[in-house]
């Protein structure tokens, strides 16, 4: 008994190898999907896609099947068909050589058969008429087969037996309608030859796929350059899967123009533009875009005061999570002094080595600071050497971590002290002590509020580093000096990326050795997490020994609009515009521009949301609400007042109704519009003996259903759950009650009643009722018909009508 | 552009097909001259009259399917769809369909190791995967003639050169779902929500629906009793066919792993 039953288990084991054997060897098995089922007009596949084709292009009594002047984007036009949540659109295109020889017979077969028939109708209208009539179309015909002869004999071009079919996939048939007229708009402006092989859907659908298929009502023979220009090997619009951050929109068709930082070997920026031309605008779009969906940190550092746009007011919108930082002499601002080594509380996870690193980039940045002074080599190693010796002489020892990590309590030396150390010096005759004494001369007059210790705290995510209160001659290396400290403070911080941007950064764009400076802060230790993004007004204000050095490390290019025409060349050279860039740049406004981005150029509009427009442009005060309390979108806002219903329809919600299921279960239930079923999400202990508010779950969603309906046509709606009508809607004085029956829960008399009731108290009542029940309700003897709808696509309808006749 | 029915026409007497005369004779002395003749001949008149009706249907019919190329087809269509539903062919649950079946509608036989496919009725063919130029220097009046000297004429009989270019929706998260998820993140303030439920607006208003394109070529080899003079032939044509791709720009990766020759067809077909 036991080894028969072993013997059967082994058998049905080795059945089992058996098929999957066989499933591998069957690769049409592998391929084909589950369930095709077809019909006369479409496929549907797997119970869920809709295929139908379109035989393009076959010639026929009346028609050529292509215009002789067809356009050479008539497939790009195909593609750039827009795919729709409805339907995509598929070329296929094929063709297979004659041999010459064949061809030629079959184009003399074919002139001959042409003078035959033109003998023939000369012959049958001479009969008719009694004059012979000469019907020019043979000659026409006649004209197209010695050509095709001629093409082929000389070996110009080869005859194909040709295909084009379209595809049509959608999710539903109304979908596959929409797609069928879609390329048939396409098609007839073209004045392009089509059919829908009815009956023969499969067969075309598969004839379409790369099989080496063919049906034999879409073959037809043309030469190779009808190939080449028909077969779909060019893309009109290469759009990849877009994420990343939004710059705008594209000017050719508005769609979004979004970069992926990520795929960027940096996120550093070039952006030049005049002034007034919405560099700071855009900025500041993209640092609140950054920040709000990149979660990236945003420093933006500007040495002038802007009256035009007010990047405060961006800072003041994000209020505790972004900080303002005025520098400068006057009273109530802030000071950075550049000989203290910053040091983060934060920054514990750093060892010893780290430690001596951030010290060295420390010095390193401070004779970036000097350089913009315009120092020597012999200067910048001076430099150095005083500023040792300075720290030493504060007890400052570098290799000794402890005796400046935390130094809390105790002072740092100040510009004038190292000044102090270079006049020792330059009493011995240091020439590079005796120039730098002169170039900070200023240290002690108009500069001398440097020299107070540094008061900032920059914890926050949003940095706007004011420079403008800097006096003129300090502002550049302030400048630097910010942009550095920034660059040096952040890219040890591993949690968030940053983002430093630079408006006016024409210091940078200068000084060679500041801008290596500055590119390599960023490449080094968590290089591309630190970005940089330089603005500056004109081509010319980058020196030509500079441009390699941004070309290799800017891979972002923003060329602003509006630009003046002296300034065409100087573009068009640093960027390598060619002449329809050019003509596109010559036609950007303010707010408007190119932006180059691996190689591509495109024109963007750099069109702010209605957010950014109240907050970047204007002052902004409070925050508006968005519905967003619920934790989902709406995906119309006036459906809010059904939020104090106990069901959401999953239809309400903007993206995945999946949300919800934290602490709400879906059921299925009837549309109350159109067919199928939709979801509703309850509660769970809502629900009692599968009922809600003592109704029905169908019940109550389909109420639910009507009021979502009404309210987004503008009306008011009351719901009522216990006893009245389900819904009373008023709209512009009208009202009207609805009442949703199903069978078995009145009787005749009841439901007369009821509607009595009703009408004298609102006036217009209307029974919404399943299909099955409409015929007892709509019944003369029970409310009637003009007081009866059913539930359903003639729902939809009658809602329609009674909002066309309330409507103001 | 010209698109002829070169082979139709040489089946043609005096512009009409062949075989819409055949036809039509042969349904005018089967349904119209017998019944006819039956009338003229019948002394019943039940059978009169059951002549007259059966002659007046069969013109009517005619007239209704039949009387020009078109509608013959069409209705010839239309029969054989009939047929084919009434055997139960129209609906193919693949699991439960028998394999000799199944390839008669996908047409697939085998694929081998090397990437070379087998259809059908001994037909052998080569897939690529095509990554198109989406820009061209001096646009499409100059792409079309490098497509035509290096992909179209280097194509020789017995060869056939398919190119099926679809769009499927992506999957992958879009910017529209990224900003969503960005908003639903708990983290975010108020300020922030409001900013990215802005850009959420602006982007449904002017985001195209995320779709991707794959494109695929297949080179059909031609009919061969072997897979490797399929074989034989592939290797002859691969550098004309590389030598193309390079000089038109168009990206071709042959798809040669048999697993992803069959993903390949799967997406084709849904
Ligand atoms: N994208 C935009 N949408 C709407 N208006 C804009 C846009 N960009 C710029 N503007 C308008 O142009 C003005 C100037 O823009 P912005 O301050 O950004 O110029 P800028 O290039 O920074 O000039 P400057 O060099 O003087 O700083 C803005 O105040 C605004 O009115
Ligand atoms: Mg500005």
């Amino acid at each position: 008994m036991n080894i028969l039953s072993r013997l059967r288990k082994d058998k049905e084991q080795a059945d089992i190898a058996l098929f999957k054997e066989r499933m591998q060897d069957e690769a049409v098995r592998k391929v084909t999907p589950a369930l095709i089922e077809e019909y006369e007009d479409y496929l549907l596949i797997d119970k869920e896609m809709f295929v139908t084709c379109v035989v393009v292009g076959i010639p026929t009594k009346h028609h050529n099947g292509f215009p002789r002047n067809l356009p050479p984007n008539f497939t790009s036009q195909v593609m750039a068909i827009e795919n729709t949540d409805e339907f995509l659109i598929d070329i296929s295109y094929q063709c297979t050589p004659i041999s010459p020889s064949e061809a030629m017979t079959l184009l003399d077969k074919s002139m001959y058969v042409n003078r035959v028939s033109m003998a023939q109708v000369e012959k049958e209208t001479q009969k008719e008429t009694g004059v012979s009539i000469h019907s020019k179309r043979y000659d026409f015909q006649a004209q197209d087969f010695t050509y095709l002869f001629g093409e082929i004999y000389k070996n110009e071009q080869k005859l194909f037996d040709s295909q084009y079919i379209i595809v049509i996939r959608a999710k539903s048939r109304d979908g596959l309608r929409a797609g069928i007229s879609s390329v048939f708009g396409v098609l007839e402006s073209n004045v392009v030859n089509r059919e829908i092989p009815y009956h023969r859907i499969l067969d075309t659908f598969i004839a379409a796929l790369p099989f080496p298929n063919v049906v034999d009502f879409a073959e037809m023979q043309q030469l190779s350059d009808s190939c080449g220009a028909l077969l779909p090997l060019h893309d009109p619009l290469t759009q990849p899967a877009e994420t990343g951050l939004i710059y705008g929109l594209r000017k050719a068709d508005s769609t979004p123009y979004i970069i992926d930082w990520s795929t960027l070997a940096a996120a550093h920026h070039i952006v030049i533009g005049g002034t007034g031309s919405g560099k700071t605008v855009e900025l500041m779009k993209l640092l609140m875009s950054g920040h709000d969906m990149l979660g990236h940190r945003f420093i933006y550092i500007t040495p002038k005061p802007d009256s035009r746009t007010n990047f405060l007011s961006v800072a003041n919108y994000y209020g505790d999570h972004a900080q303002v930082i005025q520098i400068g002499a006057a009273a109530g601002f802030q000071n950075i002094n550049p000989l203290q080594v910053m040091v983060d509380s934060n920054q514990t996870l750093l060892n010893d080595s780290d430690y001596i690193s951030l010290f060295n980039n420390h010095l390193e940045l401070l004779t970036a600071f000097f350089s913009v002074m315009d120092t020597s080599m012999n200067m910048d190693d001076y430099i150095i050497q005083s500023l040792i010796e300075l720290y030493r002489r504060y007890g400052i020892i570098r290799k000794d971590v402890d005796t400046w990590k935390n130094r809390e309590g105790k002072e740092y030396p100040v510009l004038v002290d190292l000044r102090s150390i270079w006049k020792e010096d330059a009493e011995k005759k240091n020439p590079s002590a005796i120039a730098m004494l002169n170039r900070t001369s200023r240290l002690e007059t108009s500069w001398e509020y440097i020299n107070r210790p540094t008061d900032i705290k920059m914890d926050k995510d949003i940095i706007v580093m004011d420079l403008s209160g800097v006096p003129g001659s300090l502002q550049n290396a302030m400048n630097v000096f910010v942009t550095g400290l920034m660059s040096l403070r952040f890219n040890t911080d591993l949690t968030k990326k940053t983002c430093v941007i630079i408006d006016e950064g024409r210091v940078f764009l200068q000084n060679k050795p500041l801008t290596e400076f500055i590119m390599k802060t960023y490449t080094q230790g968590r290089s591309y997490d630190m970005s940089a993004i330089f603005t500056t007004q004109q081509a010319s204000d980058i020196n030509k020994d500079m441009q390699e050095l941004f070309k290799n490390n800017s891979f972002v290019n923003i060329i602003m609009g509006n630009v003046q025409p002296n300034s065409y060349k100087g573009l068009e050279d640093f960027f390598s515009l060619n002449e329809d860039d050019m003509k596109s740049l010559k036609t950007c406004g303010v707010g408007e521009g190119l932006v180059q981005v691996r190689g591509k150029t495109t024109a963007v509009k750099f069109a702010l949301t209605d957010l950014e427009k109240d907050v970047i442009l204007g002052d902004w005060k409070t925050v508006k609400k968005t519905g967003l309390e619920f934790g989902f979108k709406l995906v119309d806002d006036r459906l809010k007042p059904l939020l104090s219903e106990d069901g959401i329809m999953s239809d309400w919600i903007e993206g995945d109704s999946k949300v919800l299921g934290i602490d709400h279960t879906p059921y299925y239930v009837q549309r109350a519009f159109g067919r199928g079923t939709t979801q509703i999400w309850i509660q769970p202990h809502k629900v009692q003996d599968g009922k809600i508010m003592q109704q029905s779950i169908d019940h109550y969603g389909t109420v639910l259903q009507i009021g979502a309906y009404l309210l987004q046509k503008g009306f008011k709606i009351d719901i009522n759950h216990f006893d009245d009508a389900d819904i009373v809607a008023e709209l512009n004085e009208h009202t009207i009650a609805i009442e949703y029956e199903r069978p078995g829960s009145h009787t005749k008399s009841e439901l007369i009643d009821k509607k009595q009731r009703l009408q004298t108290t609102y006036g217009q009542v209307v029974f919404v009722v399943p299909n099955t029940y409409y015929s007892v309700v709509a019944d003369q003897t029970c409310v009637g018909s003009e007081n009866t709808v059913a539930r359903g696509t003639t729902l939809e309808e009658y809602m329609a009508q009674i909002w066309q006749e309330f409507k103001p | 552009m010209e698109s002829l029915l070169l082979r139709q026409v040489n089946e043609e007497i005096w512009g009409y097909p062949w075989y819409w005369i055949r036809n039509s004779a042969m349904y005018g002395i089967v349904a119209v001259f017998v019944p006819l003749l039956a009338l003229i001949m019948a002394n019943s008149l039940m059978v009169k009259g059951l002549c007259f009706l059966v002659v007046t249907g069969a013109i009517m019919t005619y007239m209704f399917y039949l009387s020009s190329p078109e509608k013959q087809s069409s209705t010839t269509k239309r029969l054989q769809y009939m047929v084919k539903a009434h055997k139960g062919k129209t609906i193919i649950p693949k699991y439960t369909t028998d394999v000799a079946f199944l390839k008669e509608v996908v047409p697939l036989e085998k694929v081998y190791p090397k990437g070379i496919v087998q259809f059908t009725w001994n037909r052998y063919g080569v897939l690529f995967r095509l990554y198109v130029p989406s820009e061209t220097e001096g646009g499409l009046e100059s792409f079309i003639p490098l497509v035509v000297s290096n992909f179209v004429n280097r194509i020789v009989e017995p060869q056939t050169l398919k190119v099926f270019a679809m769009n499927k929706y992506i999957q992958a998260p879009n910017v529209v779902n990224e900003v969503l998820g960005a908003m639903n993140d708990s983290s975010k303030t108020p300020e922030q929500v409001a900013h990215l439920d802005s850009v959420y607006r602006q982007l449904i208003e002017t985001v195209a629906v995320p779709t991707q394109k794959h494109i695929y070529m297949l080179i059909g080899l031609g009919v061969f009793d072997s897979v490797e003079k399929a074989e034989l032939a592939l290797r002859n044509l691969l550098p004309s066919l590389n030598d193309g791709f390079a000089l038109t720009r168009v990206t071709g990766i042959r798809v040669i792993d048999p697993n992803e020759i069959a993903l390949a067809y799967r997406r084709c077909l849904k």
